[in-house]
């Protein structure tokens, strides 16, 4: 029996470690460990209210926007103000913007090299890379010479010795199953994915303001100036086309090319269809609507929890029901560690008991992770692209119905194929396709709404902190990229007097809890083959299906301690 | 100085010049945001010709490409750890960005994985500088460290002056921006 541990190397977003046990070619047992402390508690206390957004937006450094807006939400519900529909929709149109262009970089920058061998790309023949694309869809750039020009610059680098962004991957590892001809044609995608992405972000440039975080969002609505007329307004009649017109490449990009690439792609793996299977339990706050935040029934993504995989049952979801364990976090609670507490109720008293660095193991048996283990109703629960597909299937949502119906029928797996590792990456790229639909419809409203004069983005009655409350206490939920995302904030005397932010990654990362519930990565991973213990590709396929926002480093450790392997994998 | 070599007057330049400066770090560790702090101080002092685009560029990586890819000329501020005394400034430039490990910097992972990935992409070089400090503490905190803090000045000037070097590179003598650093 061995222990496999997946460790952090850089700082950029958070740290994350996985120790797996392996018997056999099996993982048999797993824990997931978040080494990074979460300040932004601290850092929030005693600040105006109304900029805790633009604290709040720097929790992550990758997803700018989805702190910003679970954080108006909370200020908003606390103060007691509705935003205007403008605002509603502004933000729907970042937000959903920003959950399109993270499924494309998750997809092919962050998860594709778990699966796509870019040394075989090398050995492919372009021609017949070129006669596959034009069986998969209508995407143009599919000739025999582009794939060649894609294949010599890749030949380029590779040759350079400079692999950079490919210096991860675990080149010539036997579970790369893909052949050539995929390897290329997902090779020449990942360049035009970021093709893609570099012009799609530019929505947040019209909205957000020029820099790459958002500086538009305003407690009661948006700071994003609407005039049809007026050449200087972030939205007019010339920017709401070149949204329209962005809107439109990512729908074909992702219909013609993200789609298909994916139900290529899995046809090689579809033994990960079992695989990565976890809890079973899903979650989803519920988001996108038009109307009010406080409206679920108006939600695009609908609010609910799925339990044991039971389709057949939606239950309703209950905010009050949100709890947070630190009986293997290194935190305590004044009332003892074997508790849980509403994250309103919130108590980030950081106390670290694990082993002095370096060291080859954690005190798994004790408190073993900076990320607390949130439960709903005492059960642990997944959230994510997949929770919200199955919620949405389960609710009897038509297109969600039809989408995943359609590309299951492509691949002859059942319903059930979706609890698992390839069941994420496909709930991922089905969402973005819905997505980037209602996008559409969002900018073509505040077109309307503009047309018509109603230019109306800030709701000011409760600006000023007079009109509030000496205390109150309030929450913003959001449906970030990553899952559920939830924001609580307590007010005294105009001040904040406490914050907690349970993020999507405290859901899926956590450890285990008092009555000893794994958390969601540790439970996918039962079970997981391991070809190679000193190379575990497989099992960065499954904790990267998660979408962490993490990096990783690995090194395989023997059961008895000794070092026998080490391999840095940084994603 | 370079345009006294002559090249200037036969090569006829693809782009126009366009410079960028991006303040990389995260705001809430300490000397990590000295790089963003820094594009604060810069976009506050008149001296900064109004053609120069700043960015706070934070902790994004890839998302930063559609915000620098029209630019010719890009200056880096960041905190780098390279085993110096805190407080250190550094300076790099060229090939040598593309090339820095990646632990040598919270953020440089992405910045040097941008130059590779443009050049994957066919996209145009970009001529670029990084200007660097050893951080002190790179702990949760949102105030910098006394020796991080008191470089600080001395970055906007250098900033200044490869600004002004480029603009002059860019536009012979006409450059704004050497004249508003005659005095200075």
């Amino acid at each position: 029996m061995a222990r496999v541990v997946i460790d952090p190397v850089t700082r950029i977003e958070g740290h994350l470690r996985i120790e797996v046990e392996v018997e056999g070619s099996r993982v048999t047992d797993a824990w997931s460990s978040g080494t990074m402390f979460r300040g932004i508690e601290k850092i929030l206390r005693g600040r105006d209210p109304r900029e805790a957004w633009i604290w709040a937006q720097r929790i992550c450094g990758v997803c700018t926007t989805v702190h910003a807006i679970a954080s108006v939400r909370a200020v908003e519900d606390a103060i007691g103000v509705e935003v205007p529909e403008n605002a509603t929709l502004v933000r729907n149109i970042i937000a959903g913007t920003q959950n399109v262009q993270d499924h494309i970089i998750h997809f092919y920058h962050l998860h594709a090299l778990d699966w796509v061998d870019v040394t075989l790309a090398l050995k492919a023949d372009p021609a017949k890379t070129s006669a596959l694309a034009q069986s998969l869809s209508d995407w143009p750039k599919s000739s025999t010479t582009y794939f060649k020009a894609v294949q010599d610059r890749v030949k380029t680098l590779v040759a350079s010795g400079q692999l950079s962004l490919f210096s991860s991957g675990d080149w010539g590892h036997p579970a790369y199953k893909l052949p050539p001809e995929v390897n290329l044609l997902a090779v020449a995608h990942y360049l035009e994915a970021l093709e893609l992405q570099r012009e799609f972000i530019r929505i947040h440039a019209v909205l957000g303001g020029k820099n790459p975080h958002p500086q538009t969002f305003l407690v009661g609505g948006m700071a994003t100036g609407m005039d049809g007329n007026e050449p200087n307004a972030a939205l007019n009649q010339p920017t709401v086309d070149l949204m329209q017109d962005l809107v439109k490449n990512a729908k074909t990009f992702v219909d013609q090319v993200y789609l298909p690439d994916v139900v290529a792609i899995a046809g090689f793996y579809k033994e990960w269809f079992e695989y990565g299977q976890g809890i079973g339990n899903y979650m989803a706050y519920g988001d996108y609507t038009t109307g009010s935040i406080h409206d679920p029934s108006g939600f695009m993504f609908p609010r609910g929890v799925l339990l044991g995989r039971d389709l057949s049952k939606v239950l309703p979801l209950d905010p009050g029901q949100v709890a947070e364990f630190v009986t293997h976090s290194w935190y305590t609670y004044a009332e003892g560690d074997q508790v849980s507490k509403h994250p309103a109720q919130g108590e980030t008293s950081p106390k670290y008991t694990g082993p002095a660095p370096p060291y080859d193991f954690l005190h798994t048996d004790d408190k073993y992770s900076w990320v607390k283990s949130p439960r709903y109703d005492g059960k642990a629960m997944e959230v994510g692209p997949l929770a919200r597909t199955l919620i949405a299937y389960a609710s009897g949502r038509e297109q969600v119905k039809t989408l995943v119906d359609g590309t299951l029928a492509k691949l002859n797996l059942p319903l059930t194929a979706l609890f698992s590792t390839m069941g994420r990456i496909a709930a991922r790229a089905l969402e973005a396709s819905i997505m980037v639909d209602e996008l559409s419809v969002w900018v073509a409203k505040l077109d309307d709404n503009m047309a018509h004069g109603d230019v109306k983005i800030h709701n000011g009655e409760k600006w000023n902190p007079d009109s509030w409350p000496k205390s109150c206490a309030g929450f913003g939920l959001h449906e970030a990229p990553r899952g559920s995302l939830g924001h609580w904030v307590e007010i005294e005397d105009k001040k904040i007097a406490n914050y907690q932010a349970v993020v999507p990654s405290t859901w899926n990362a956590g450890p285990r809890d008092a009555s000893g519930q794994r958390g969601a990565y540790e439970a996918s991973l039962q079970g997981t083959p391991i070809a190679d213990p000193s190379r575990p590709l497989e099992v960065l396929r499954t904790v990267h299906s998660f979408d962490p926002c993490l990096a990783c480093a690995v090194h395989v450790v023997s059961a008895d301690g000794m070092l026998y392997g080490r391999k840095s994998l940084v994603i | 100085m370079k345009d006294l070599e002559g090249k200037g007057l036969t090569e006829t330049p693809t782009r126009p010049t366009r410079i960028c400066i991006l303040g990389l770090g995260n705001l809430m560790r300490t000397d990590d945001a000295v790089g963003m702090l820094t594009t604060r101080l810069l976009e506050a002092d008149p001296r900064l010709p109004s053609d120069v685009t700043v960015i706070e560029g934070g902790t994004l990586g890839l998302d930063l490409l559609g915000r620098i890819d029209d630019t010719t000329h890009l200056l880096v501020l960041d905190a780098v750890d390279f085993g110096a005394v805190p407080g250190t400034p550094m300076r790099c430039a060229g090939e040598d960005v593309a090339k820095l490990p990646t632990s040598k910097s919270v953020h440089l992972m992405g910045l040097s994985d941008l130059i590779n990935v443009m050049r994957l992409m066919d996209l145009p070089e970009i001529e670029m500088v990084l200007l660097g400090v050893q951080p002190d503490n790179t702990e949760w905190g949102t105030e910098l460290t006394p020796a991080v803090a008191a470089v600080q000045q001395d970055l906007v000037e250098a900033t200044l002056r490869q600004i002004a070097r480029w603009s002059d590179e860019g536009s012979g003598r006409e450059s704004k921006a050497v004249a508003a650093l005659a005095g200075a």
